[in-house]
């Protein structure tokens, strides 16, 4: 009889040992959050010529002579791991008179941003065709405005075969630059 | 000699009585019985459940993307009793990596008292980057509640933000589904 209410005893107090470590433990509340960077892609062309936008990742530009150097692009990117976007140009309206083109010279990144900004190719000659003028853009951006990004300089080309006889003066070139994922 | 036997037999009766009287009755009614009062510790610690999603984007070409989110959806409440002298805190730590180029820190805000009670303790008094390592943000919290509403106890301002952007903003990755789980602890008791 004594055995067994001292074990009744003992085994109360493990239960109340027991009750109270378990009150007296640490408790933890759990909580998830959800982080979003989405991918960026836009650009901006700042120029002191008239400008359309048709999408955030689509600049339409028109160009005429006074264009020459005072255009800049203007881009903002960022990039899934393992990727990286371009910028190209196409003429999308207008005709250059015969015997005549336009190239253009893109120059290096400057500017007040970061990241890593693209490379701009070589000299090219603009077609209807998209050309690359900026690769490698990885997650960047170059600041904001005229003098920041890369200086957009268009030439143009006549040829010897020119004929001056043509009216050609109310000639407008649109150009259209569009920033891609380069995959 | 029979006699002598129903007197012992009768003895022996009221002997057990009383036997049984000793067993039973001073246990339940004697006067001058203690009473045993017993508050056990109670450490209890939940939040309202807010989902909290922060985001980091610009829709200027040119720009930055934004250099920092708040998110202050989430509330935690608990209701903490200890022994005399002693106190709990309220750790945080996070699993899961926070993207690369940015921190994630948090600052909780002192215990609403529309309704609360006892002590609850002081959060730090400025922004803890939170980490895998547990860290104090709440201290000295004792005896208390914080009430049960949804806007009740204390409100979690997480600041999710580019860690030094011009440098570090090539390390950032488009990411629409990154989950950083973060583990808020109410600590045990612990002496003064």
């Amino acid at each position: 009889m004594n055995i067994s209410k001292n074990l009744l005893i003992v085994f109360v107090a493990v239960i109340m040992l027991h009750g109270n470590n378990s009150v007296a433990q640490s408790n933890t509340a759990v909580s998830n959050l959800n982080f979003s960077i989405p991918p960026v892609a836009i650009l901006a062309i700042e120029t002191d010529n008239t400008i359309s936008f048709s999408s955030p990742s689509q600049v339409g530009v028109v160009i005429t002579p006074e264009s020459s150097k005072n255009s800049w692009i203007n881009y903002s990117s960022v990039v899934n791991s393992g990727t990286s976007n371009k910028i190209t140009v196409n003429i999308s309206s207008g005709q250059l008179p015969e015997s005549t083109s336009i190239k253009l010279m893109t120059g290096n990144y400057v500017g007040d941003g970061a990241g890593n900004l693209g490379t701009p190719v070589s000299e090219i000659t603009l077609s209807e065709s998209p050309q690359d003028i900026i690769t490698n853009i990885g997650s960047c951006y170059t600041g904001t405005g005229l003098l920041k990004g890369h200086q957009l300089t268009y030439s143009w080309i006549v040829d010897k075969n020119y004929s001056n006889n043509e009216s050609d003066s109310g000639n407008v070139i649109a150009l259209t630059y569009t920033i891609l994922s380069s995959e | 000699m029979k006699i002598s036997a129903v007197i012992l037999s009768f003895i022996g009766a009221s002997f057990m009585t009383g036997v049984l009287q000793a067993q039973i009755i001073p246990d339940q009614i004697t006067a001058g019985d203690a009473l045993v009062l017993n508050i056990p510790q109670v450490s209890l610690i939940s939040t309202n459940n807010a989902p909290v999603s922060m985001t980091l984007t610009t829709s200027t070409a040119g720009s930055s993307i934004t250099v920092s989110a708040t998110n202050d959806n989430l509330w935690v409440k608990v209701t903490s009793v200890v022994p005399s002298g002693s106190h709990r805190d309220i750790k945080a730590k996070i699993v899961g990596a926070v993207p690369r180029g940015t921190k994630l820190t948090l600052q909780p805000l002192p215990a609403t008292r529309t309704n609360s009670g006892g002590n609850l303790g002081t959060p730090v008094s400025s922004p803890v980057v939170l980490s895998a390592v547990d860290q104090n943000i709440i201290s000295d919290i004792r005896s208390c509640y914080t009430g049960t509403g949804p806007n009740d106890g204390y409100q979690m301002v997480y600041t999710w933000s580019l860690v030094n952007p011009s440098v570090n903003f090539g390390l950032i990755e488009a990411n629409e589904g990154i989950v950083v789980t973060v583990y808020l602890t109410l600590t045990q008791a612990s002496g003064d």
